[in-house]
């Protein structure tokens, strides 16, 4: 079946098997490795990439569902003007540990500050990241980054 | 890099960016999974579906003609290697031979083109079991007449590390005893008496990244990316199960996606390494969390323990008898056991106490490393005891602490070395800190995990065993005022790298910014082990072999 999408900006067209999940198009295909495997079951949402500036478990998603949409990963995200302020408040506040799970979170935060959906309050961004499971617990560092990021 | 050299060393407590936050927060940083090897193949497991059952027969001619796939291998596969692993004890079969021991245990394993045709080769091997019966938990497992988990005389691993290894007792696989005092006596005359059984759960570790190898034979070299969290264990152990020498494995460990103990010593790297050796092609083996979670795992544990001390709250003695169920393999059994039954008494002053821990084989699956390993397991039990001591006798638990806790320079342990930590302050600041006269003076919470909890020093924990000068942290320095801090850990989870480079520019007065950690964790000799305990640069030739392969290490 054909994909055809734009990904990162860019318009692509790729043949993919119908049951191929768009996690493995995005690695294999693409190259594209910053959205990680994990659970393969949309629980730690280390596979998170945006289809239409909206978070989505790539682990989950069949890739010709991508067609006609656009897919955003971190390397995407990564090139984009607003991404520095993202950069510089995760790294101000260490909310990284690993690394496993930073580029999902990064996405996640930024489609959510771009819906204008975030606020200061600790509660309301616990509830917004619960899709996005931290290991190494680095929660604190997150959670003031992102704090610090919904500040007007 | 030019020198930067402070007048005071000062950066301790103060906040750096992390050196690592660049490429993680963009995505570049790599992992295992993201690494691609040319002409790479996709391993799979086969896994039991039976706890326990004698392998009658396999076969594998379906599985070989699906397209796509390159080999299947089997126990026949290796028969010119003695096949059997484990660091602590070689009781663990590549693959398992004649009989699987629990559920997930690695049957075959298949290499393909794809991961569909790795699968697909998987769920064509014929295997006929005849099932025996399963031993679920470590007290069927040390009842009299229990069937055994395992019939291999298993040889001492490279790195048990415990001493001379004792013959297997039935189901028992190590102990760990202590006996101090005359312990009935000293019971005999007490005046309050706590007692009880427990259970400890198991948990799986959970690192977000599962584990992941790729491994590639060619000719006598075999080249190694892996998540491990000790490459240099692995890589000793890869070298002596597949007969070459130590030089000939190169093993990389990239950035690591989480460990918690997971991926501490050997894993899957001997399997990947057996199929790519029979595959002659690199393959790459990844872990659904399905399958890490039956690669390892922590201890549960059956524990009686009872508690002696005097009406006002003096404690007496102690007397432990645990059971710890390390599943069909014995993993990092015994050093579990070994911390854990060390850890039984806590650090109180008893008149005697008696500890006998073991390390029990079940047919589940095998127990590991997780985080601070042994030492939860019982001092949840101990000052839970200290507790009820205390209520018992009407005290505050914190004044039973502070009444019973040794103090600096006293000895924990007979024979041991002497307390260089603050215990009593420490739970004064902590009881402090919670305000535990003001607010909740009967809630024992806060003082469970503080309480007890004894670190030995930096210094104390790097004294060689059997004594002499602290070995020193491994590093290099370079003229120009910049340094290299080795970790020789592999980045486990939060940026040991970062962390190496912090402490050690600190104590030598570098500016942070100076001291480069190595960027890949990867043994260059074999004068090195794991950990804290690494010597790297003391063995003559070690230093010029590093210095030279720094000069040419990409950035």
């Amino acid at each position: 079946m054909e994909l055809a999408c734009s990904l990162n900006g860019q318009r692509v067209v790729r043949e993919v098997e119908p049951q191929e999940l768009l996690l493995d198009v995005l690695r294999d295909s693409f190259g594209l490795t910053g959205a990680k495997r994990s659970c393969d079951v949309q629980v730690c949402g280390a596979c998170t990439v945006l289809v239409d500036g909206l978070p989505v478990s790539s682990c989950c998603y069949l890739a010709v569902d991508a067609s006609g949409r656009e897919v955003t990963t971190i390397e995407g995200l990564a090139e984009r003007p607003e991404f520095e302020r993202l950069e510089e408040a995760f790294t101000r506040h260490a909310g990284l540990q690993c690394g496993f799970c930073t580029p999902a979170m990064l996405l996640t935060v930024s489609s959510l500050l771009e819906q204008g959906e975030l606020r200061e309050d600790d509660e309301e961004i616990k509830r917004h990241l619960a899709g996005n499971l931290c290991r190494c617990t680095g929660y604190r560092g997150i959670l003031e980054a992102v704090a610090e990021l919904a500040t007007p | 890099m030019t020198a930067t050299i402070q007048e005071t060393p000062t950066q301790i407590g103060r906040s750096y960016p992390r050196r690592d936050a660049h490429e993680k927060l963009r995505g570049q940083a790599q992992f295992v999974g993201d690494i691609v090897v040319p002409r790479m193949l996709h391993g799979k497991a086969l896994r039991s579906p039976l706890a326990h059952a004698r392998i009658v027969s396999i076969d594998t001619s379906a599985a070989e003609k699906i397209p796509g796939v390159v080999c299947v291998l089997t126990g026949a596969d290796l028969t010119d290697i003695d096949p059997y692993y484990g660091h602590a004890i070689k009781d663990r079969p590549i693959v398992a031979i004649d009989k699987v021991r629990f559920h997930g245990e690695q049957v075959a394993a298949v290499a393909a083109e794809t991961p569909a045709a790795a699968a697909a080769g998987v769920e064509a091997i014929e295997v006929e079991y005849e099932e025996l019966p399963a031993i679920p938990n470590v007290r069927k497992a040390v009842a009299p007449g229990a069937p055994l988990v395992t019939e291999v005389d298993a040889k001492q691993g490279l790195f048990h590390g415990l001493g001379e290894l004792a013959p297997r007792d039935g189901n028992v696989c190590y102990r760990y005893r202590i006996d101090r005092g005359e312990l009935e006596a000293v019971f005999a005359r007490a005046d309050v008496v706590v007692e009880g059984e427990y259970e400890f759960p198991a948990v799986y570790q959970y690192a977000m990244e599962t584990h992941t190898v790729i491994a590639h034979y060619e000719g006598d070299e075999i080249s190694l990316w892996a998540t491990c969290q000790h490459p240099f264990l692995v890589r000793a152990e890869i070298a002596d199960l597949f007969g070459v020498p130590v030089a000939n494995v190169r093993i990389q460990v990239p950035y690591l996606g989480g460990g918690f103990g997971s991926k501490s010593y050997t894993k899957m790297e001997p399997l990947t390494v057996a199929l790519a050796r029979k595959a002659g092609r690199p393959v790459r083996i990844q872990n659904r969390v399905s399958e890490s979670m039956v690669t390892t795992r922590r201890h549960n544990m059956w524990c009686r323990m009872r508690t002696a001390a005097t009406a006002e709250g003096r404690l007496l003695a102690r007397d432990v008898e645990c059971l710890f169920d390390t599943g069909a393999y014995a993993d990092n059994g015994p050093r579990v056991v070994a911390t854990g039954g060390d850890a039984a008494p806590g650090p109180y002053r008893w008149a005697a106490y008696r500890v006998d821990a073991a390390c029990v084989y079940t047919n589940l699956a095998p127990a590991g490393s997780y985080r601070a390993f042994g030492a939860t397991h019982l001092q949840w039990i101990g000052e839970s005891q200290v507790d009820e001591v205390a209520r018992r006798a009407g005290l505050d638990p914190l004044e039973v602490r502070r009444e019973n806790l040794c103090t600096p320079g006293e000895e924990v342990r007979a024979g041991g070395k002497p307390l260089d930590a603050d215990l009593i302050g420490d739970v004064e600041k902590v009881a402090a800190a919670v305000g535990w006269k003001q607010a909740a003076p009967r809630r024992p919470w806060p003082l469970r995990r503080s309480a007890c909890r004894r670190r030995p020093s930096r210094v104390e924990r790097r004294v060689p065993p059997g004594g002499g000068r602290p070995r020193r942290r491994p590093r290099q320095h370079h003229g120009d005022g910049a340094g290299a801090a080795h970790g020789v850990r592999a980045d486990r989870r939060r940026g040991d790298r970062r962390r190496t480079g912090s402490r050690d520019g600190a104590r030598r007065g570098y500016a942070l910014l100076a001291v480069r950690p190595l960027d890949r964790c990867e043994p260059l000799d074999n004068h090195r082990r794991a950990g804290r305990a690494a010597s790297r640069g003391r063995h003559p030739h070690a230093a010029r072999r590093d210095r030279s392969t720094l000069g040419h290490r990409p950035d």
